[in-house]
């Protein structure tokens, strides 16, 4: 079975989800939404019973919490809220005294090894599952806290080992923070991408190499705070 | 105050360390790797013995509250900072060693050889070698190396850790410098890891450590975790009776059926103990049980010759081979009860596993106990 996206057109764009155990990249530039799609990925397969990780270096896991609960009041602290584990390296360097609950706080992304530990702990304390899903918010951040080769080596270990535990992931890259090479290489170690961008003041949005996409041209799309919609049209690899 | 590492598991496998010696605990990613510095540390503060933590990877106050955690008793009286941190994030905490830039590992190392100046005697930590290496670059760590390595050894002793990210051949020599060198590996079932230590060279031991499974424990340290021991033998051979005299919380056996089963820890070793009924009606249960247990203890009454061969016949169905197995010969209090030869003789079962013993007294249990871990983990016992 397929793992949903938790965006309906975007399933239906892919083939019918993700396939399970993908890699996906999200690459775009700042404030097109990477954050409310990796967001609707985790809260629409918590529904549907799949656990899963965030590991957040923008926000605090209070933060996201409370965003999820805008979407759907009382989220957090339902039973599929309670699906989601958070790694949060924000909070405690911003200042913040890291008490939102099933999170695993750490110092800063400077310490991959302990950001490893913290996630292998968020899994333990799941559910045991056949299929789980995992986000990493963001790849650009970890290179701007050590560098680019380090967090290579550091996201070619983890994304092995989220294979193995049969987690699909989404991992958040900024576009226009990194060296074209830097990019490809990325990508190398990714199932795929969905690559937004904003064209004509719109947002839109393209599949490459997941799943069995039924389009790969760009497709408009939109979002606010909580929500997450293709509204461009697509069929059969055209956009009409 | 002892030279030996200072923490349990560890102090056999790697010998007592000399003057100047340079350890490397090598971690897989995801593997509790800094606890060992910390206990070890902890251990060295314990005697009122200088330390020096060199920290790459979080800022010292952390690695204050992280010794805390582990052991809030010792004085920190004695302990003294590297801070490689916290100049990264643009903070600055009060320790003796500020390195107002990381990325340099000259001046790191600079830093280095003035705590070893200041403190003489003292035993080094290096929370992240990998941590070092990241905050400036891998041509710059294989510059600094030789120097690195000269610091190091101005130390009583130093502990250096470093993660096993897929670095490449450079990285790979300029490690084998360290004289002796500890991995710590993880093995992943779905998403749980399960931790294995292994003493990959010492040159001031000989008795090695592989694959030796470890969890840690807050408060506390690192254990090593023999996961399963089973224990099988006929009914009123005396298996309850040797986990009780272990001081065993005993679980479990609220029907004929039900396995007992007991956590017993032992000079920083846990061992989960399984007791399995001895009534031929549950036989079935023996080959179920066995798989992945780590030892065997077969638990004899040694003043009842005519069930030996219950015994040895519950031993052949448990089907267990190429596991280490303990034949605890019990109640050698009692008149009549045979002693090794004459067991090995009538049974043909090995004279080597035989351990005489008296479940009913706590010291005999105990050592008992030590005679299998000692056959799980060979030369765990320092």
């Amino acid at each position: 079975m397929n793992i949903t996206t938790g965006i309906k057109r975007l399933d239906l764009l892919l083939g019918g989800g993700l396939e399970p155990g993908a890699a996906a990249l999200v690459y775009g530039a700042p404030f097109l939404g990477k954050e409310v799609l990796a967001r609707r990925f985790a809260a629409a397969n918590a529904k549907a019973g799949l656990p899963s990780v965030m590991v957040l270096t923008n926000a605090g896991a209070g933060e996201v919490q409370k965003n999820l609960d805008q979407a759907e009041a009382g989220f957090s602290k339902s039973p599929a809220g309670k699906l989601i584990r958070y790694v949060d390296t924000y909070t405690l360097g911003a200042g913040g005294t890291g008490e939102a609950p099933n999170t695993e706080f750490l110092d800063s992304a400077l310490d991959l090894n302990g950001l490893a530990l913290a996630v292998a702990r968020a899994q333990q304390s799941t559910p045991e599952a056949e299929q789980r899903v995992f986000v990493l918010d963001s790849v650009s951040t970890l290179i701007a806290y050590t560098s680019a080769q380090t967090a290579f080596r550091f996201l070619q270990t983890l994304i092995g080992r989220q294979r193995r535990a049969g987690a699909t992931g989404l991992y958040l890259m900024d576009e226009g923070m990194h060296a074209e090479p830097e990019v490809q290489m990325f990508k190398h170690l990714m199932s795929g991408f969905l690559h937004v961008r904003e064209a004509s003041s719109r947002p839109q949005l393209k599949v490459q190499g997941l799943g069995a996409p039924v389009g790969q041209a760009w497709v408009d799309y939109r979002f606010d705070d909580t929500e997450f919609e293709l509204t461009g049209s697509f069929t059969a690899g055209r956009i009409r | 105050m002892t030279d030996r590492f200072g923490v349990p598991i560890l102090d056999g496998p790697l010998g007592p360390l000399p003057d100047g010696a340079t350890v490397l605990l090598r971690a897989d990613p995801a593997v509790e790797a800094l606890p060992f510095l910390l206990q070890s540390a902890n251990e060295r503060l314990r005697h009122k013995a200088p330390v020096v933590i060199l920290t790459a990877h979080r800022p010292p106050s952390r690695v204050r509250a992280l010794l805390d955690e582990l052991d809030p008793e010792p004085s920190r009286e004695n302990l003294h900072f590297i801070d490689a941190f916290s100049a990264l994030l643009g903070s600055r905490e009060d320790v003796d060693f500020p390195v107002a830039m990381p990325s340099d590992l000259h001046a790191v190392t600079g830093a280095i050889e003035a705590a070893a100046h200041a403190h003489r005697g003292a035993v080094l930590y290096v929370d992240s070698l990998s941590g070092l290496m990241d905050h400036a670059n891998l041509p710059a760590f294989l510059d600094v190396r030789p120097r690195l390595m000269s610091a190091l050894k101005k130390f009583r002793w130093s502990v250096s850790l470093v993660t096993d990210w897929p670095y490449g051949d450079d990285v790979e020599r300029a490690l084998g410098a360290f004289e002796a060198v500890v991995e710590l590996h993880a093995t992943e079932e779905r998403v749980v890891v399960h931790q294995m230590l292994s003493v990959k060279r010492s040159p001031w031991s000989k008795s090695g450590a592989r694959g030796v499974r470890y969890k840690v424990q807050r408060p506390g340290g690192v254990v090593a975790h023999i996961p399963k021991v089973l224990l099988v033998g006929p009914t009123m051979a005396g298996k309850t009776t040797l986990l009780r005299a272990l001081g065993a919380d005993v679980k479990g056996g609220r029907t004929a059926a039900d396995p007992e089963h007991a956590t017993v820890m032992d000079q920083g070793i846990q061992v989960e103990l399984l007791a399995l009924p001895g009534a031929e009606r549950f036989d079935a249960l023996l080959a179920v049980n066995a798989v992945q247990a780590a030892a065997l203890v077969l638990l004899v009454d040694a003043a009842d010759p005519a069930r030996f061969s219950r015994a040895k016949e519950m031993l052949a169905k448990t089907k267990a081979a190429n596991i280490p197995l303990v034949i605890l010969l019990n109640k050698q209090d009692l008149e009549g009860a045979v002693e090794a030869d004459a067991f090995a003789q009538a049974t043909g079962l090995p004279r080597t596993a035989v351990v005489l013993c008296t479940a009913l007294d706590p010291k005999a249990a105990r050592q008992a106990l030590r005679e299998t871990i000692e056959r799980v983990l060979p030369g765990a016992h320092a």
